[in-house]
């Protein structure tokens, strides 16, 4: 397509992408791409997973060369099989990715100074200039936090701005570059994705040309002046202004036909919950939990909803018999845990989706298939072999079932798009069935289409009679999903929202509402109604 | 290096699949065999060039059984090395655990008299224990497994000093135990035939079995392991105990075939060993540690020893070529695998 023409504004080009075209093997991954991004602006890439998005931001900043097409910037028309990581750079172009490099152990000034030389005096590094050029970096992005902490303390919104503010400096185009953000919202709340937007927005208005990668439609719509659609590694088209609404984006995104089924909303009211509950924390106490009491019915599914560290992840955790807690009681299917060390993962009776896909949730280096089946081998084990021609048939129809793009079972999943993996563990999960599921963000990185399938599937297994918690940090999903919700703040349950009175606003407020140290305690222990 | 031309070509467009990922041109399948095979590949090469350049000598029977009979042992330890490798932990304790088993067999025959059977039975009885005791290290007090068997094996070396007082024990082993370790059946030695079993054994085990397959996740990542319910810690320490049995194995078929208990030869097999495992896991199944490609790995270290011996190359030549070999296998093998993922 061609370059978007303005003629009002007269919008000032940074960067001109065109026709570029990307093969892995026999995949055809990018089909003549174009697109042009505007100094001043934001501007929004979406698409479903595997449609082109990672590799097209790859070519754009020459960690991968593309096989045709050509790109343009600062001054130079490159053949875009011939733009490296330095020709990128030259142009203009910094990319931060979702996992921004930033190194926990170490102090925000450290991460701020690595890459480039530490100053030194007398060939020792001098400290004191380490920190004044922090400092420095740290007032002009201006970033909520003190060279001296370390970046394991910083929440994620905060590391994500200290990414953007390192590549930034580093960018002999400060002012005026080319700035690729790659899911830099991924795993923030939303109060999180407010500051990290407004300073995105902050860097366009300084000149630099912003191109967002989102599977957030709501802050695509909110941030951006143009947004391009990519579907099966080509533009559908460029939206701009007024035409930019959720409804178009996704009905572009999946194609026409489509998109109102996969809006759809499946929560419900649970009018009587005289089923057996499947899971009880009774007072527990743990790393972050400080007397928690909470249950979940065979048949309902349960959201639990907080800031980072506020204890949902940690209330899973507990549950699945991962996390030690030193006080209360944990039952879940009718079994009692133990106290204490004695940690062991309840899998047999419980379906755990950790948050962090690629730490604890999936072999890399395993095929689609093993990943599939990791936990059930025995099923396929019979007279001592395995046998392999149900296991196969098994995983092409959960592949199938599950929407997961990939050429076949026997694709490694490293190779497979981030969002494809996380239905590849959630089919892991879902493929058993079980009295108790625990689902850390389980739609993730998972375009909108694949959502609405995850969480049929999700409804399904609750209406097979399994109880269903559910950690989000996306307020639409639980909204969509739970049929009531528990707030967490600071390690305790401040409220409950039933169906009635569960919509987005309301949640997003309750979960951001500042409690002061040592009032909540009397506040919450009803941990009832709102 | 030959492995890397047909593999080129399936990285470049392949415009005639317009379904894409879908799609598997016979370019791309032929690309992958030609990965998988490689190092069958190599190994033919090997033979047919050594068998030009030294026709006399080289491909000759006796050459063929001298082959077959002194790599056996080392095939031997390193199939036993794979299993704690495909755990995702090293056993570099692994050779020294042979040459122990191999010195407490013998030790216990010429020292102390004792019958071929229990012997036997007590030298693998005891390199399992020293399994254990590395998998106990390693997988619940989490102790990195370098360094873990590391320490082993000096220790172990310490014991076979001990136990020897340094000498070699070559009086009073069984000699039922001799003459099989040097006779033959059908014109092959019959320490490879101990070799293909203990092959076989270890290739159902990983490949056939529910414990096989879950070793591999375990190697891949750990802690997903744990977290789907595999128990991660005992499946850990029974690698590192059936590398020891093997070990152990290896050590005894040594007894049989050199006819004494050395001091020094388990220690001098762990490098081949390591290197033949490494150089395995680009063949076969590429990027997995398996015991097909690990033995072809040894076959063509062994074959190419032999051809340059025969072939009159000096003597240094053999532990560069091999040094060479490996690190170009391996590293071919990888960057087609960061290609073939697109990583």
């Amino acid at each position: 397509m061609n370059s978007p023409t303005d003629t009002a504004t007269a919008p000032q080009v940074a960067l001109r992408v065109g026709g570029v075209e990307k093969f892995f093997g026999a995949t055809h991954a990018l089909r003549g791409v174009s697109l042009d991004l505007n100094r001043y602006e934001v501007h929004g890439l979406v698409g479903e997973n595997g449609c082109g998005k990672s590799t097209l931001v790859k070519v754009m900043s020459g960690v991968h060369q593309a096989d045709a097409g050509w790109i343009e910037g600062n001054g130079e028309k490159l053949s875009a099989e011939d733009v490296t990581t330095a020709a990128a750079r030259a142009m203009g172009v910094t990319v931060v990715h979702q996992e921004s490099p930033i190194f926990s152990s170490m102090s925000v000034e450290d991460n701020l100074t690595l890459g480039r030389k530490f100053p030194t005096h007398l060939g020792r590094v001098d400290r004191g200039a380490v920190r004044r050029q922090a400092e420095e970096v740290i007032e002009h992005y201006e970033i909520p936090a003190s060279p001296r902490t370390p970046a394991s303390e910083l929440n994620p919104a905060v590391r994500a701005m200290l990414a953007i503010a390192r590549a930034l400096r580093d960018s002999e185009h400060k002012e005026r570059g080319v700035l690729i953000l790659d899911e830099p919202t991924a795993g923030l709340n939303e109060a999180e994705v407010d500051d990290l937007l407004e300073a995105v927005q902050r860097y366009a208005n300084e000149g630099q040309a912003v191109m967002l990668v989102s599977h957030r439609l709501d802050e695509i719509v909110g941030a951006c002046r143009r947004v391009t659609v990519l579907r099966d590694g080509s533009v559908v088209t460029t939206l701009k202004d007024q035409e930019i609404d959720r409804a178009n984006i996704v009905r572009l995104m999946v194609g026409s036909g489509l998109a109102k089924e996969y809006e759809a909303d499946t929560s419900r009211t649970m009018a009587n919950l005289d089923t057996p509950v499947a899971m009880e924390l009774t007072d527990v106490v743990s790393g972050t939990l400080r007397g928690v009491s909470l249950s979940a019915h065979e048949g309902e599914i349960v959201g639990l909803a907080g800031q980072l560290g506020a204890g949902c992840s940690e209330a899973l955790r507990v549950a699945y018999g991962v996390a030690p807690f030193s006080a209360g009681e944990v039952t879940v299917a009718g079994r009692e845990l133990s106290r204490g060390r004695g940690v062991r993962a309840q899998a047999d009776i419980v379906g755990y989706v950790p948050g962090d896909r690629p730490g604890e949730a999936m072999f890399a280096g395993r095929s689609v298939r093993e990943n599939l089946g990791v936990a059930d081998g025995n099923e396929y084990w019979k007279g001592g072999i395995f046998r392999r021609s149900p296991e196969n048939r098994d995983s092409a129809a959960l592949i199938e079932k599950y929407k997961i793009k990939a050429a076949s079972p026997s694709e490694l999943m490293t190779s497979l798009s981030g969002g494809n993996q996380q239905k590849v563990v959630m089919a892991r999960v879902m493929r058993r069935r079980r009295r108790l599921l625990l689902l850390d963000e389980p739609s993730q990185g998972v375009d909108v289409g694949a959502r609405a399938d995850i969480h049929r599937s999700i409804r399904e297994t609750a209406d097979d009679g399994a109880a269903v918690v559910v950690v989000s940090s996306d307020m639409e999903e639980l909204v969509r999903l739970c049929d009531r919700v528990l707030i967490f703040i600071d390690g305790q349950i401040a409220g409950e929202l039933t169906k009635e009175g569960l919509d987005r606003e309301t949640l997003s407020n309750l979960i951001h509402q500042d409690v002061p140290t040592g009032i909540q305690s009397s506040s919450t222990q009803s941990g009832g109604e709102e | 290096m030959s492995t890397a031309t047909p593999e080129n070509l399936q990285v470049s467009p392949a415009p005639q699949s317009p379904s894409g990922a879908r799609s598997r041109s016979p370019l791309y399948l032929l690309g992958q065999a030609a990965e998988r095979g490689g190092l069958v590949l190599l190994l033919l090469a090997a033979i047919v060039v050594f068998s030009i350049a030294a026709p006399d000598t080289f491909p000759t029977t006796a050459n063929l059984q001298s082959i077959l009979q002194s790599n056996s042992v080392l095939g031997v330890i390193a199939v036993a090395a794979v299993i704690p490798f495909v755990a995702g932990q090293f056993d570099l304790s692994i050779a020294a655990n042979a040459g122990f088993g191999s010195l407490v067999a013998g030790a216990l025959m010429s020292l102390h008299g004792w019958a071929l059977l229990p012997a036997i039975g007590v030298a693998i009885l005891l390199t399992s224990t020293v399994g254990l005791i590395n998998g106990i290290v390693v997988a619940r007090l989490g102790v990195n497994s370098i360094i873990t068997t590391l320490g082993t094996a000096s220790i172990l070396a310490g014991l076979i000093l001990w136990i020897s007082k340094g000498n070699t024990l070559a009086t009073g082993i069984s000699p039922k135990l001799l003459e099989f370790g040097s006779g033959k059946s059908i014109g092959i030695p019959h320490v490879f035939f101990v070799l293909l079993a203990i092959a076989i054994l270890a290739g159902y085990l990983l490949r056939q079995t529910p414990f096989g397959r879950s070793l591999y996740a375990i190697g891949d990542n750990e802690r997903a392991a744990t977290l789907v319910g595999l128990p991660v810690g005992r499946y850990t320490i029974t690698a590192f105990v059936i590398g020891g049995a093997l070990a152990g194995c290896g050590g005894v078929l040594q007894l049989a075939a050199a006819g004494s208990a050395d001091t020094q030869f388990g220690p001098n097999l762990l490098l081949p060993a390591l290197s033949a495992v490494f150089l395995g896991a680009t063949a076969i199944r590429p990027g997995d540690y398996n015991v097909t490609g690990t033995l072809i790995a040894v076959a063509f270290n062994a074959v190419s020893i032999s051809g340059l011996l025969l072939a009159g190359v000096a003597n240094w030549v053999q532990p560069v070529y091999i040094g060479v070999t490996l690190v170009v296998a391996v590293a071919v093998s990888t960057v087609l695998r960061k290609r073939r993922t697109g990583q």
